[in-house]
């Protein structure tokens, strides 16, 4: 194999050892994998496979014990408004209006005024926020929230978006409905996503990559290239039509993650 | 809505219950009246009081000055208490300097070392101002610290992976997510400065709202001591409503987080 460029992250041979109180734990051992730009990666496993451990290191909120994590090339040793994080409860801060969390990281990275009207009045109207744009965070519901939380960390252009169960805590329709939006923002803003879930179905119609993970210790166990996710982007009611070989890999995927 | 009139009603109905029964119990002298004024002597004395003053010195004078005491100190207290708590809570290295100081101070009694402070500091206002200082800034700094401490990590980690460092955190994450904690300090901090506000001014003092107290005492003027420490029991509550209407306003999402 011949590599031309250097992967967009490339994490190799990362292990995590976490300490606890009955000694080193190993949450996630000897991950060795690319990530390509405008990939779109679900990871599934079952909880405890250290699907989250994986994240925070490309996040950069954690080291690894073993092995390195790079982005372009350098090493990852602390979070950057280059890879965004969507977390599965929403962090919004309840002091700001939903304009001001979107208007956050912007301001804070000092973008010019006129550049952060224009975006965060660009991405209120993409995720159909505009009407709430004065509320307080606390008035909006569950799937509103993590709407905001997704703006917010998209407004800022990341080169990437880590997302950590983001629809977890929703209901059937609006995890829909949330996907749908994802998977959407995905193509217009020809962004990278790496996306944790323990639903089959998600992965497997959002991502174009699926990582199924086991557990003790963490391991990839297979990956899966999907065209599923296109197939939505095409389909004039965005969905996927469920064919044999779909009901095959899932079964394949119950049976890794030993549902 | 419904049960908490009914709690208020409570509320209400034991403080009435006091009332009558010291009304009964003075109407058949069951008490002497050094030791239990009559309810009628206690609001005629607070009339001459708010009238004529108090030793020469007029109420609003009395009262004026304790809390020119009381205010500038909290007011000190909550400038300093405030950032000094924040930076303690945030960061190690300013812990290491300043929180032993605090916990050292903050356990000895105010009078223990009020003495000092007034052989430094001369037997005016800023000797007082210093021993209330040192009260309530105990409790904001201690809140403060324990508001950093129970902040959501994940609202710190989202603003790193926003663009944020570690200096607009603190101001724009850590300050607004301690809100709640820190009214409660400063509510706390109002209470333990009050308390001391009658101790500052039991030693070397000839004015103000405990002095006043404290002199009557000294006389057994029952009457005055007991409208003293009414005025001081209804001015304690009124604070502390107005920093309660105050943290509503600027908490305005407590409990919604």
């Amino acid at each position: 194999m011949t590599i031309t460029k250097p992967a967009f992250i490339d994490i190799n041979q990362v292990s995590v050892v976490y300490d606890s109180k009955k000694g080193p734990v190993t949450a996630i051992e000897q991950i060795d994998k690319q990530i390509n730009q405008g990939d779109f990666i679900c990871v599934l496993g079952p909880s405890g496979c250290g699907k989250s451990t994986l994240l925070k290191v490309i996040a950069g909120f954690i080291q690894p014990t073993k092995g390195t994590c790079q982005m372009e090339d350098k090493l990852i040793t602390q979070p950057s408004w280059e890879r965004g994080v969507v977390f599965q409860d929403s962090t919004l801060y309840p002091w700001m209006s939903v304009q001001e969390n979107i208007e956050y990281g912007l301001k804070m990275r000092q973008v010019n005024p006129t550049m952060i009207k224009e975006r965060t009045e660009s991405i209120l109207e993409q995720v159909g926020l505009l009407h709430v744009k004065d509320a307080h965070t606390f008035e909006l519901s569950g799937g509103m929230q993590q709407r905001v939380a997704v703006a917010r960390t998209l407004v800022n252009k990341p080169k990437m978006i880590l997302m950590d169960e983001p629809f977890g805590a929703l209901d059937a329709l609006t995890r829909l409905n949330m996907q749908g939006l994802t998977r959407d923002l995905w193509q217009e803003e020809k962004t990278t996503v790496f996306l944790i879930t323990h639903d089959i179905d998600e992965a497997m119609t959002l991502g174009n990559r699926v990582w199924v993970m086991s557990k003790n210790p963490g391991k990839i166990e297979k990956e899966y290239q999907l065209d599923y996710t296109y197939q939505a982007l095409t389909d004039e009611r965005h969905r996927v039509s469920v064919d044999d070989k779909y009901l095959t890999i899932k079964n394949e995927i119950l049976d890794i993650i030993g549902a | 809505m419904k049960e908490k009139k009914n709690y208020q009603g409570i509320t209400l109905s034991i403080w009435l219950l006091v009332l009558i029964l010291w009304f009964a119990v003075t109407k058949i002298e069951l008490i002497p009246a050094v030791i239990l004024p009559a309810p009628k002597e206690v609001v005629l004395t607070g009339i001459d009081i708010i009238k004529h003053g108090y030793n020469n010195i007029s109420f609003w004078s009395h009262l004026g000055v304790s809390f020119y005491r009381l205010i500038s100190a909290t007011f000190f207290a909550i400038i300093l208490g405030i950032p000094l708590g924040l930076l303690s809570g945030y960061s190690q290295k300013v812990h290491a300097v300043i929180d032993s100081f605090v916990q050292f101070y903050r356990p000895i009694p105010p009078l223990a070392y009020y003495t000092l402070l007034v052989m430094w500091m001369g037997i005016g206002q800023a000797s007082k101002i210093m021993l209330l200082f040192l009260a309530a800034f105990a409790p904001i700094y201690i809140s403060c610290i324990a508001a950093t401490n129970k902040i959501n990590p994940n609202y710190i980690l989202s603003a790193q992976t926003l663009g944020a460092n570690r200096k607009q955190i603190f101001k724009t994450i850590i300050l607004p997510a301690c809100l709640p904690e820190i009214f409660t300090g400063i509510r706390t901090a109002v209470g333990v400065s009050y308390t001391t506000l009658v101790a500052a001014e039991m030693v070397a003092a000839t004015s103000g709202i405990g002095w006043m107290v404290i002199d009557a005492s000294k006389y057994l003027k029952s009457n005055v001591m007991f409208f003293g420490i009414i005025i001081m029991g209804l001015t304690g509550i009124l604070i502390d409503f107005g920093l309660q209407k105050l943290e509503r306003k600027l908490v305005f999402w407590k409990g919604m987080d």
